[in-house]
């Protein structure tokens, strides 16, 4: 392998990839998708998140809470009149406390409290009013975590917003599209146009052409997934993990391209087939789209769910590598084994354009 | 003693159970321009992607250089320039920016705007290639072979469809490569390019080589020199008349003809290799 011959193949690449509609189409993909994931992730369109709260002993962590100017907050007289504002989405999360709530919390003898959620409330807005919550607390007692808050949902439990359903699919979208698109293409086109026996009669090996389509599918997998991440706030609390199963996900999906371009004849039977896989590669978000109604272990049966199931944990639920090893370790192998795949594709593509 | 840059031993490939190339040896002098004639589907360009390690041979083993194309393929490579028969240019890029490509890919320095004058393209260097004509894209493959400095240069067919003036460009640069001292394997069915170029020529027919020598002893040893003559008879029609040369009776036959007839015009003619192919192989070069 040659980091010289293989960067000016790739530099080659790179430079003329603006001439490449696919190229074009991942890169402005996620900038066009950003808005629908702006919807998922509740950074656009969603006022600040809505906190209901009963006091009927005047907590002073319910005036704290009044004074905040990041959350929009409402005090209820009864109980229910907080849950009848919750099931109808009125509010989004809601806290219940007791008249004699200060004194149990100086006290120590107060250890829980009950952080009531609406079903369909944005993922976001529960963390920053839980958070703002516990940050109060904290404040008024002095010490590290006095409480744990549990929180119940409320409402169409079962529901899941369309905005998460969806969330899957735009994910996949990103890391897939370009990530396979960009080397198939660019194999098909230097098969068609017999570049490649020209540059595999240097000393450039089949491998590191290769290596050279998969590094650009790969980056531009990242690149993509990074982007359609940062626009709208999704990195969570561990963005180095996020980013490398961004990375292992670039790597499968760039291996699977280069494989696809090396078996195919034509860019017009490229993207038959790709059309044609298309419903296993999306697989994983479509039968997300619909959880009550499609067993969601199914999704695990298709190898796109260990890129974009680790991608929403850690994302949507601050997932640490513990919570993702396995379907991580799922990943490695199924990558290891399109690794292998292109290995034996090299030699047979070197006879074939020879 | 004479070195080798290219020693072919017993090479042999097949597609499938097609035999293309059947046992094969020969060697190829420092400096030499070889040529490799054959007819379509002959075994030439199987031949020439054994020894520029596109494919390895099924039996045998070719050495470039003194290294083993199979064992040592990317040294070997180092140091060969191919230019194929069809273009297999970067169309969207400029001459400049294939040929810098390419140095790239070989780890050398090229001056690429003196390689592009000697091909006649330096007025047209900065544009797309795919607007190039054929003839403009040969002369720039041949560039392109030759932006390592190769100690052996493989063209296939290199003036293939050209114009004549084109071609002879082309023919210039391969004298002027060879008088380098790069050695130049030239595969054509073209036998008038190869008797023009070539040191020595091979005969390939179904993969198999026929023989092997150089153009003027592959005539002598081959060919009838004759005389065709131009005769009129009483009545004023012209008739031929065929005088072998190097027949023992030759001067005889000569006198006699000028003694009988009306000779109107006398060429000496020398069998081309053409010929001489036919009546080794029972094939024709071309087709």
């Amino acid at each position: 392998m040659s980091i010289r011959r293989i960067g000016a193949l790739f530099a080659k690449d790179l430079k003329f990839a603006t001439r490449n509609t696919i190229f074009v189409f991942a890169i402005v993909m996620p900038l066009l998708v950003s808005p629908l994931l702006g919807l998922m992730f509740g950074t656009i369109f969603s006022e600040k998140p809505k906190l209901g709260i009963v006091d009927t002993g005047g907590s002073q962590l319910a005036d704290e809470l009044l004074a905040l100017d990041f959350l929009i907050v409402q005090t209820f007289p009864t109980e229910a009149d907080l849950m009848t504002a919750l099931e109808g989405g009125g509010m989004e999360v809601g806290l219940s406390l007791p008249a004699e709530f200060d004194a149990e919390l100086q006290s120590g003898a107060r250890t829980e409290l009950t952080f009531y959620v609406w079903g369909q409330s944005l993922v976001r807005n529960r963390a920053i009013a839980s958070a703002a919550i516990t940050d109060r607390i904290v404040d008024l007692t002095g010490r590290a975590t006095p409480v744990t808050i549990s929180p119940v949902l409320v409402g169409d439990q079962a529901a899941v917003p369309w905005q998460q359903r969806l969330l899957p699919l735009v994910v996949l979208m990103s890391v897939m599209l370009g990530g396979i698109l960009v080397p198939a293409t660019s194999m098909v086109e230097e098969k068609l146009k017999r570049t490649l026996s020209a540059v595999t009669t240097t000393p450039m090996s089949m491998r590191e052409v290769f290596l050279t389509k998969g590094m650009m599918g790969a980056l531009l997998s990242v690149f993509s997934g990074f982007i359609i991440l940062t626009l709208n706030g999704g990195w969570g609390p561990n963005p180095l993990l996020l980013l490398l199963v961004l990375g292992m996900g670039g790597i499968a999906a760039a291996s699977f391209g280069v494989l696809l371009g090396s078996r195919v004849k034509d860019v017009q039977t490229l993207f038959a087939i790709n059309k044609s896989i298309g419903i296993f590669i999306y697989a994983p978000a479509f039968i997300a789209l619909f959880p009550d109604t499609i067993p969601q272990w199914i999704a695990r049966l298709f190898p796109t769910y260990y890129i974009v199931q680790p991608v929403l944990d850690i994302s949507q639920r601050g997932a640490g590598l513990g919570d993702v090893a396995v379907d991580l370790l799922v990943l490695t192998v199924i990558t290891a084994a399109l690794i292998l795949g292109l290995s034996a594709a090299a030699d047979r593509l070197q006879v074939q354009v020879a | 003693m004479t070195t080798h840059s290219i020693i072919a031993q017993d090479l042999t490939y097949a597609y499938g159970g097609n035999t293309a190339v059947d046992h094969i040896s020969f060697e190829v002098g420092e400096g030499e321009i070889f040529g490799y004639l054959g007819p379509n589907g002959a075994g030439k360009s199987t031949t020439v992607k054994m020894l520029t390690g596109q494919i390895r041979p099924k039996h045998g083993s070719a050495t470039l250089l003194g290294m083993d194309i199979v064992r040592e393929t990317n040294q070997v490579q180092a140091f060969i320039g191919v230019a194929f028969e069809t273009a297999n240019l970067y169309g969207q890029m400029s001459a400049v920016e294939n040929l810098t490509l390419f140095a790239r890919l070989y780890g050398v320095k090229a001056d690429v705007h003196a390689l592009l004058e000697k091909v006649g393209l330096e007025g047209r260097a900065k544009e797309r290639v795919e607007g190039y004509s054929k003839g403009m894209k040969q002369r720039l493959m041949v560039a392109r072979a030759l932006v390592n400095h190769p100690r052996i240069l493989f063209l296939d067919e290199p003036t293939e469809g050209l114009d004549p003036v084109s071609a002879e460009a082309i023919r210039d640069l391969i004298r002027e490569t060879r008088a380098g001292g790069t050695t130049v394997f030239l595969t054509t069915h073209d036998m008038v390019e190869a008797d023009k170029l070539s040191d020595r020529v091979a005969f390939i027919s179904q993969g198999k080589i026929a023989a092997i020598d150089t153009p003027h002893r592959l005539k002598q040893q081959y060919g009838k020199r004759l005389l065709r003559v131009e005769v009129e008879d009483g009545g004023g029609r012209l008739a031929a008349r065929e005088i072998t040369l190097d027949a023992a009776d030759t001067g005889e036959t000569v006198k006699r003809l000028f003694e009988r007839e009306k000779v109107v015009t006398v060429h000496s003619e020398e069998a081309t290799l053409e010929d001489i192919f036919i009546q080794i192989t029972g094939r024709r070069l071309a087709g």
